[in-house]
């Protein structure tokens, strides 16, 4: 692959995964407001079931400004993550193209990917940790 | 909820962890070995597949992950409309992936009886197509609970092990991808 071929395809990924995390997040937002939104118009509707009765809880009620900043910083931490990870598939892509699939640095880069992942979205800590057991 | 009955749920929560874990490592063993199988088979070449198509089903699961994230964190913190919604794009881009992954990728010039190629390529992504089927199940399964009123920010173990199970799904195409797409020279 020459570099003329090389530089236009790393333009592509990079624009498409921009698009997609542009549009992700955009999602993200609108969801986070719409949320907010629902929150505070009405309650929301909770039927009591006999197949979990433990679900019972009190009618959702507007959230203090602390729960509403943590639950901003989760949801940010999440988005934080899934950039991360679209980088490094370009990054994965384009060193595929430049070195002509090189293993080591492939797999390198899949380990970080998967460290992301099992350290921020599959909370591997929670196993053992004392807290946080919900 | 009383104290000494949330005690008991997350002394249990605990141990339901645990168990989930062990179950990966069981399944990491599966994977695993296929993965062997295709550096032992396959050398440092690899099939000529269509790389826009993996990039794509690649990036349409890292957002289905980061969709089943903000599902977990928004029940997490009693937020149930964004959960709704978010397990629902998840599952819609699971199945995206399913579609791209049976209905175009295996539509290619490989099949299953192309010798060593077509057997590693259609074992690896049969394997995993089916965990994405299954895990869409479940998050179906889940959503409909959420939807009924099931599940609350001190309660949420189903939701929590269905969003640990999909991202496990996805931990294995990080693996996946470059050994099928990327690693080693393409010569089929």
């Amino acid at each position: 692959m020459d570099l003329e071929t090389l530089r236009t395809t790393l333009w592509i990924v990079a624009g498409l995964l921009m698009v997609a995390g542009v549009v992700g997040v955009g999602l993200a937002v609108l969801l986070d407001r719409s949320a907010r939104v629902e929150e505070h118009e009405k309650p929301t509707p909770i039927r009591y079931t006999q197949a979990a009765p433990a679900v019972a809880q009190v009618p959702a009620k507007p959230m203090d400004p602390e729960a509403v900043a943590a639950r901003k910083a989760a949801y940010r931490s999440g988005i934080y993550v899934f950039l991360g990870l679209a980088v490094l598939t370009a990054l994965e892509f384009g060193i595929a193209a430049a070195l002509e699939g090189s293993v080591v640095f492939l797999f390198v880069i899949a380990l970080v990917k998967a460290g992301l992942i099992v350290q921020y979205y599959m909370h591997l800590n929670r196993a053992w940790s004392e807290e946080e057991a919900h | 909820m009383s104290t000494e009955s949330l005690s008991a749920y997350q002394a249990q929560t605990k141990a339901n962890r645990v168990g989930l874990w062990l179950f990966f490592i069981s399944e990491a063993f599966l994977f695993g070995g296929l993965l062997a199988s295709r550096f032992y088979l396959w050398g440092n070449t690899r099939p000529e597949l269509n790389q826009w198509l993996g990039l794509a089903i690649t990036a349409i699961l890292l957002a289905s992950s980061f969709f089943m994230n903000r599902a977990e964190t928004a029940i997490a913190h009693d937020d149930r409309q964004t959960f709704l919604t978010s397990l629902l794009l998840t599952a819609g881009l699971g199945i995206l992936f399913f579609i791209g992954v049976v209905g175009f990728e295996w539509q290619g010039h490989i099949k299953p009886w192309d010798g060593v190629y077509g057997a590693v390529l259609f074992g690896m992504t049969g394997l995993h197509a089916l965990h994405v089927a299954s895990g869409v199940v479940l998050i179906l399964i889940i959503w409909n609970l959420g939807r009924k009123g099931h599940f609350s920010g001190e309660r949420h173990w189903g939701v929590e092990a269905c969003a640990i199970y999909w991202h496990y799904v996805d931990v294995i195409w990080v693996f996946y991808y470059p050994a099928l797409y990327l690693m080693g020279t393409a010569v089929h």
